[in-house]
């Protein structure tokens, strides 16, 4: 058990996971989540967050977690909303899997108390955690989250900086490949999925475990690693993009590659 | 695994006795049929059925096989080295070496040997099913049937119709396969069919990141490992696979897809090919297994 205080913010699957996760481990975790489609944030949404955020105080949590999946501009709305209310010494942790913690730093005014994270869901079945310093962050932020995240009962492991660090952008890329094939006609998703599990013992098939991580995470990582490469192989997968538009984001919207039980037409 | 439903009275052939061929055989014996096993030359068939026993009376000794049950498999495999004997053949499965001209040459032989309905199978992973039907007359009854290594334990086949493949082949191959407690999926003739396609991200990217500094190898596979519940990372996975074999398939599909980037083979892969470091099977590859 742990006392720790923990606030998470964001809108991405991911900060729902870390929050049940936090509260299963004892920690204190409060939590402001963005719950509609992400293509629905406006100005006004915007605004109503922030003004959230200035009505409480954030004095008490040691850390606040902060992932996205949205566009760079909300993303930036959203955090220097944030960092006018909490106090400049706390530990922010951000998602590395939609832009790179060095990025996200750079919006910030205390860009050295930034460290990003990345993990691939669902969280109760992983056995660590990656986590990486943002170019400015300082060597005392890393120490205090090495400290904070302790009391997951995960190893914590460090890598360098990069969009999607190292699990989410390998699983990201193995789910762009397998949406490609079946937008063109090569095989249907049940197939696709039931030959990577039994043909190369991959724990899921790659769209079921889309599905389970949220497409709109999975594009948000796709177009991050696309836009930090440069390079046509990051290219997100066109009917991967029409499914987040349309609000098809898997298991959380009961419609993804798969239906799930309570879908209405 | 002897319960499935034969769905052939006539016998099960089988081109090639290396690694795969052997494996096919073996599971389409240990299910019940009369297998025809062909090779070039007598001497590979005796090791290959050597080798074989060897494997299976080990299992028996295990008592995993019941008594007796290796010399039933061992006898329903007769060895063959002229193509004529597979003129009883309801199916032939080709694993001979990926060579294309080779496997047409087969096909073309096995085209006049065999009766008209017999299906001709390629266990190919990386020529196109359309390019060995390509040079026979009876097209529509040459399928795809993708088995994986060892072919006697892994689950899963892939059938994959070539653009002329009729619906019949197809069926009685996903019925085949089934009856020798496979699943199967069904796949188009594209470059690297399902399976080889779309692993290729999983070793594409841990060399990347590896190339760009995010991980060193022992921390992207430890990665791969703990938070993904893989079994093994990239690079464990590409030692036991050898560096080489599994190079050789992303140039394939690199090739065959007319250099897509998503495909491109890694310098950092053809260094270790080059150094001559192959993995498991040479002592050392990303690890060492010499010492």
């Amino acid at each position: 058990m742990t006392n720790k205080r923990v606030l998470v913010v964001g809108d991405a699957n991911v900060a729902v996971e870390l929050l049940l996760e936090f509260s299963e481990k004892g920690y204190e975790v409060d939590n402001l989540l963005y719950g509609g489609p992400i293509a629905t944030w406006d100005q006004e949404t915007i605004d109503n967050f922030a003004g959230e955020l200035e009505n409480g105080d954030l004095s008490a949590y040691e850390a606040v977690f902060f992932a996205s999946v949205s566009e760079r501009d909300v993303q930036r709305q959203l955090l220097q909303a944030l960092e006018q209310v909490l106090p400049e010494s706390t530990l922010l942790l951000v998602s590395a899997m939609s832009y790179s913690a060095t990025e996200i730093a750079s919006w910030c005014a205390n860009p050295e108390r930034v460290i990003g994270f990345g993990f691939v869901p669902p969280i109760e079945e992983i056995k660590c955690l990656e986590v990486c310093r943002a170019l400015q962050s300082s060597e005392e932020t890393a120490q205090l989250a090495t400290e904070f995240l302790a009391g997951l009962e995960r190893e914590v492991i460090w890598v360098r900086d990069s969009a999607g660090l190292v699990l989410p952008r390998m699983v990201s890329m193995i789910i762009n490949e397998a949406v490609t094939a079946l937008s063109e006609g090569v095989a249907s998703a049940a197939d696709i999925d039931t030959a990577m599990k039994l043909g190369t013992n991959y724990p899921y098939g790659p769209l079921e475990w889309a599905d389970k991580i949220g497409l709109d995470q999975v594009y948000a990582t796709m177009r991050a690693v696309y836009e930090e490469q440069g390079e046509d192989r990051y290219r997100p997968a066109p009917l991967l993009r029409r499914m987040v538009l349309a609000g098809h984001l898997g298991e959380g919207t009961l419609r993804g590659f798969y239906e799930y039980e309570g879908v209405e037409e | 695994m002897s319960e499935n439903k034969l769905v052939f009275d006539k016998p099960v052939g089988v081109i090639g006795s290396g690694t795969m061929g052997i494996g096919i055989a073996q599971v389409a014996a240990q299910t019940g049929y009369e297998v025809i096993l062909y090779d070039i030359n007598q001497e590979v068939l005796d090791k290959a059925m050597s080798g074989l026993r060897g494997r299976l009376e080990k299992v028996e000794a295990k008592g995993k096989l019941a008594a007796g049950e290796t010399d039933k498999i061992i006898s329903r495999i007769r060895t063959i080295t002229t193509l004529e004997g597979f003129a009883p053949a309801a199916i032939v499965v080709e694993a001979a070496p990926e060579k294309l001209e080779l496997k047409r040459s087969i096909f073309q032989q096995l085209e006049a040997i065999t009766a008209p309905d017999t299906i001709l199978a390629s266990n190919t992973s990386s020529i196109p099913i359309t390019a060995i039907a390509g040079g026979i007359k009876t097209a529509e009854r040459v399928v795809g049937m993708h088995f994986f290594n060892p072919a006697a334990l892994m689950k899963l086949v892939e059938v994959i119709a070539g653009i002329r493949t009729d619906e019949r082949a197809v069926e009685l191959t996903h019925a085949f396969a089934r009856s020798l407690g496979k699943t199967s999926v069904s796949c188009k003739d594209t470059p690297g069919f399902i399976v080889n396609r779309v692993a290729r991200g999983f070793y594409g990217e841990g060399l990347r990141l590896v190339q760009e500094g995010v991980a060193d190898i022992e921390t992207v596979d430890k990665i791969v490992r703990l938070g993904g519940n893989f079994r093994m990372g990239p690079f464990e996975l590409m030692d036991l696979i050898g560096i080489d074999v599994n190079l050789a398939v992303s140039e394939s599909v690199y090739r065959a897809t007319y250099d897509e980037q998503r495909y491109r083979p890694n310098p950092l892969q053809e260094r270790m090919v080059q150094s001559g470091d192959h993995g498991r099977k040479t002592g050392r590859g990303f690890y060492r297994y010499d010492q």
